[in-house]
C-alpha cells in the first residue's frame, strides 16, 4: 500500500514540475504500453510459423531537442507465448508430458538522430540515422529439450520521419528505417554448437566472436511506426500508435519475424 | 494527398499485409499424411549427420515408404510408415513421440530391451556392496566393494555430479570401478567433470563436427575436446564398465576416460549414438529427434553405429545374473586387484 502512495506521489509531482515550466520544452519522455502480435519462422528449428499475441509490449523513450536536430534514446521490449501446431501430450519416461508454448521475446535499444530537412505549412520531414542493438530470443520447446533460438544484431539505419500538424492539438507522425549495415549473430545450422558448449560461461563473448558483418540487404528490417498525438496539456500528449516490423535474415538458413504492435502512451515534455 | 487519404491508404495497404503469411515466410508443409512425411524426410535429408556411418541410403528409404501414404492416409498409417523408415537408422538418438503411444526408438534393442537384464544394479549393490552404499537421487550410487576397491554407478549425466565428495567418501579406495552400464546420457560436460578427477595431463578426448548445410557433405569445423586434470585427483587403476545401453553423454564419458593410462574398459560395445540429439516437430505436432553431429574418438574414428569397443569384451550370462553373479563386475575387480 505504501508503495502505491509513493508511486502516486511521484507521478503527481512529476506532472506538477513539468506543468510549472514556462520555457519551450526541450525534452520529452514517453512511455507506451500495448498489444503485441508476433509471427515467426526460424528454419534452423522448424518449418512451422509460430503465432501468438499478448499485452506484453512496453517502450520508454527520451527525446532531447538541440539547435540542429533531435536525439532520441529508446528501449522497447515485447514478449508473447507462441504456438505453431497442436500442443500434444506425449509419453515421457514413466509419465505423460505436455508440449509447452514457445516464448518469444524481443529487446531493442535504439539511439537515433534526426534533423529537419523540409518544412511547409503543417508538414515537416526529418531525416537522420539510428543505431540499434536488438535481440530476438526464443525458447523453443519440443519434447524433452529446450532450444534457445536467437537473432541478435547491431544495425545502422538511415531513418525518415514525417509530421503532420492536423490541428492545434492533434498531430500524426510516420517514421521508417532500413538497416544498411549490421553485425548479426545466429545459431549454427544444426544447432549443435560445440564451441558454445565449451564456452557456456561466456555466451556473450562467444556470440560476438561468431557474428558476421553484413552490408545492405544482408539483414532485412522494415520498420513502420505510426503515432497519433493528442495534446492533453502544453506539457503532456496522449499518443496511440501502430508499429509494423518485419525482420528477415538468411544465414545459416532463414529466420523471419513479423511483428504488429498497437500501443497507447503518454509524452511528457519538460 | 491530404492526410485523410493517406490514412486510408495506410489502412488498405499495411494492415492486410501484416497478416499475409505467404509474403513474409517460407511455405509451411501441409498438415496431412504426405506433408508430415515429407517434412520429416526432408529434415533428416538436410540435417541428419550420420547417414554414412550408419550405412543408410535415405533416398532409398523415401522410395520404400513414401508410396505407402496418400494425403488421406490415417495417423496409424503415417506412424507406421515413419517408424518403419526411422528403424533403418537403428540410432539410439532417433525417436518419434506421438500422442497416446510409447516413445518409438529407432534403435531396435531399445524397443526389444534385448540384453537389458544382463545388468542388475540392485543385485550388485546387495551382493558386492552388502547394501552399504550412498545414493544421490537416481543418478549416482557408490560405496566400497572391499577394503580397497571403490564402486561408482552413474545412471545418467543430466545433472552435475559432486565427484569430489564421492572421492572423499571413497578415500580408502586404491582402485575404482566406474559402472556406466545403462547410463542414458545427459550433459556431457557433467561427465567431463567426473573424468577430470582421473586425468593426469592435458589429453585429446574426442572431436565433434556438426552438419552445417543441406548437402550430404556440408559439415562445419571440427571442434576438439580435451580433458584437463581438476579437483580431487585419483591416480589408482580404474575399471570402466559399459553395455549396449550406455548411450550419448555416457559414451562421451567413456571416451573421456578411456584415453587415460590408468583406465581399462570392460563389457560390451556402447550404443553408438554420440552426436548431439536434436528434437524437431512435424506439422501435426508430433515430435522426433535427429543426430546433428559426427563425433570421433581420440583415434579419429567415428563409432557412431557400432559403438565404442571395450578394451576387454565381456558379456554377462543371464544364468549368472539370475544367480546373483555379476561376472563382468568380478572380472573388472580381479583386474584391478592384479594392478595393485
Amino acid at each position: 500500500m505504501l508503495k502505491k502512495y509513493l508511486l502516486l506521489f511521484l507521478i503527481l509531482n512529476f506532472f506538477r514540475i513539468v506543468s510549472a515550466q514556462d520555457h519551450p520544452p526541450k525534452n520529452e519522455l514517453s512511455v507506451d504500453l500495448g498489444l503485441h502480435f508476433s509471427r515467426s519462422q526460424d528454419l534452423v528449428y522448424s518449418p512451422m510459423i509460430y503465432k501468438g499475441g499478448s499485452p506484453g509490449f512496453i517502450r520508454v523513450a527520451y527525446d532531447r531537442k538541440i539547435k540542429n536536430g533531435n536525439h532520441k534514446l529508446k528501449i522497447h521490449y515485447d514478449q508473447a507465448n507462441t504456438e505453431s501446431t497442436d500442443l500434444i501430450s506425449f509419453p515421457g519416461f514413466g509419465e505423460s508430458s505436455m508440449r509447452e508454448a514457445s516464448t518469444m521475446g524481443f529487446l531493442d535499444f535504439e539511439y537515433g538522430y534526426l534533423r529537419e530537412v523540409y518544412s511547409k505549412e503543417n508538414f515537416s520531414l526529418e531525416a537522420g540515422g539510428r543505431l540499434n542493438a536488438f535481440a530476438h530470443l526464443a525458447e523453443i520447446v519440443f519434447g524433452f529439450n529446450d532450444d534457445d533460438g536467437f537473432l541478435i544484431a547491431y544495425t545502422l539505419s538511415p531513418q525518415v520521419k514525417t509530421n503532420w500538424q492536423l490541428s492545434e492539438n492533434r498531430s500524426l507522425e510516420i517514421a521508417t528505417a532500413f538497416p544498411i549495415t549490421s553485425f548479426v549473430m545466429r545459431p549454427l545450422y544444426s544447432i549443435v554448437d560445440n564451441g558454445q558448449i565449451q564456452n557456456e560461461d561466456s555466451d556473450f563473448g562467444y556470440f560476438h566472436e561468431n557474428g558476421s558483418f553484413k552490408g545492405p540487404g544482408g539483414l532485412t528490417r522494415i520498420q513502420l511506426e505510426f503515432g497519433y498525438f493528442m495534446a492533453l496539456s502544453p506539457k503532456v500528449d496522449f499518443k496511440v500508435g501502430y508499429e509494423f516490423q518485419y525482420l528477415k535474415y538468411k544465414d545459416p538458413i532463414q529466420i523471419a519475424l513479423l511483428k504488429n504492435n498497437i500501443t497507447a502512451g503518454l509524452n511528457f515534455k519538460f | 494527398m491530404n492526410i485523410n487519404k493517406l490514412m486510408i491508404l495506410i489502412g488498405i495497404v499495411i494492415i492486410p499485409l501484416a497478416g499475409c503469411d505467404d509474403l513474409f515466410f517460407e511455405e509451411e508443409p501441409n498438415n496431412d499424411a504426405v506433408g508430415n512425411f515429407e517434412s520429416l524426410w526432408q529434415t533428416f535429408d538436410e540435417k541428419y549427420a550420420v547417414f554414412e556411418q550408419r550405412g543408410v541410403d535415405w533416398d532409398l528409404q523415401y522410395e520404400a515408404f513414401r508410396p505407402l501414404l496418400t494425403e488421406n492416409s490415417s495417423n496409424e498409417e503415417l506412424y507406421s510408415a515413419i517408424s518403419g523408415m526411422l528403424s533403418s537408422l537403428d540410432d539410439g538418438h532417433v525417436s518419434l513421440m506421438a500422442p497416446g503411444r510409447a516413445i518409438y526408438s529407432s534403435k531396435e534393442i531399445f524397443r526389444t530391451q534385448e540384453g537389458a537384464d544382463l545388468f542388475d544394479l540392485w543385485m550388485l549393490l546387495d551382493e558386492y556392496l552388502n547394501n552399504n552404499y550412498e545414493r544421490i537421487a537416481d543418478q549416482v550410487f557408490y560405496g566400497m566393494h572391499s577394503n580397497n576397491i571403490g564402486y561408482i554407478f552413474i545412471n545418467h549425466l543430466s545433472d552435475p555430479i559432486d565427484i569430489d565428495v564421492i572421492l572423499n567418501d571413497l578415500s580408502g579406495a586404491q582402485a575404482i570401478v566406474i559402472d556406466l552400464r545403462h547410463n542414458n546420457g545427459g550433459d556431457f560436460t557433467n561427465g567431463e567433470e567426473v573424468a577430470a578427477r582421473f586425468c593426469d595431463e592435458h589429453r585429446l578426448a574426442f572431436s565433434g563436427q556438426p552438419k552445417d548445410g543441406p548437402g550430404e557433405n556440408d559439415f562445419g569445423d571440427i571442434t576438439e575436446y580435451y580433458l584437463e586434470p581438476a579437483g580431487t585427483r585419483f591416480n589408482g587403476p580404474v575399471a570402466v564398465l559399459t553395455s549396449r545401453y550406455t548411450i550419448s553423454a555416457g559414451e562421451n564419458l567413456t571416451m573421456y576416460l578411456n584415453i587415460l593410462p590408468t583406465v581399462t574398459v570392460f563389457g560390451e560395445a556402447t550404443a553408438g549414438a554420440m552426436g548431439e540429439r536434436i528434437e524437431k516437430e512435424m506439422p501435426n505436432g508430433w515430435i522426433y529427434s535427429i543426430t546433428g553431429q559426427v563425433m570421433r574418438a581420440s583415434d579419429g574414428i567415428s563409432y557412431e553405429g557400432p559403438g565404442l569397443p571395450p578394451d576387454v569384451p565381456f558379456v554377462n550370462r543371464i544364468e549368472d545374473v539370475q544367480n546373483d553373479i555379476d561376472s563382468l563386475f568380478l572380472t573388472a575387480v580381479n583386474h584391478l586387484k592384479n594392478q595393485l
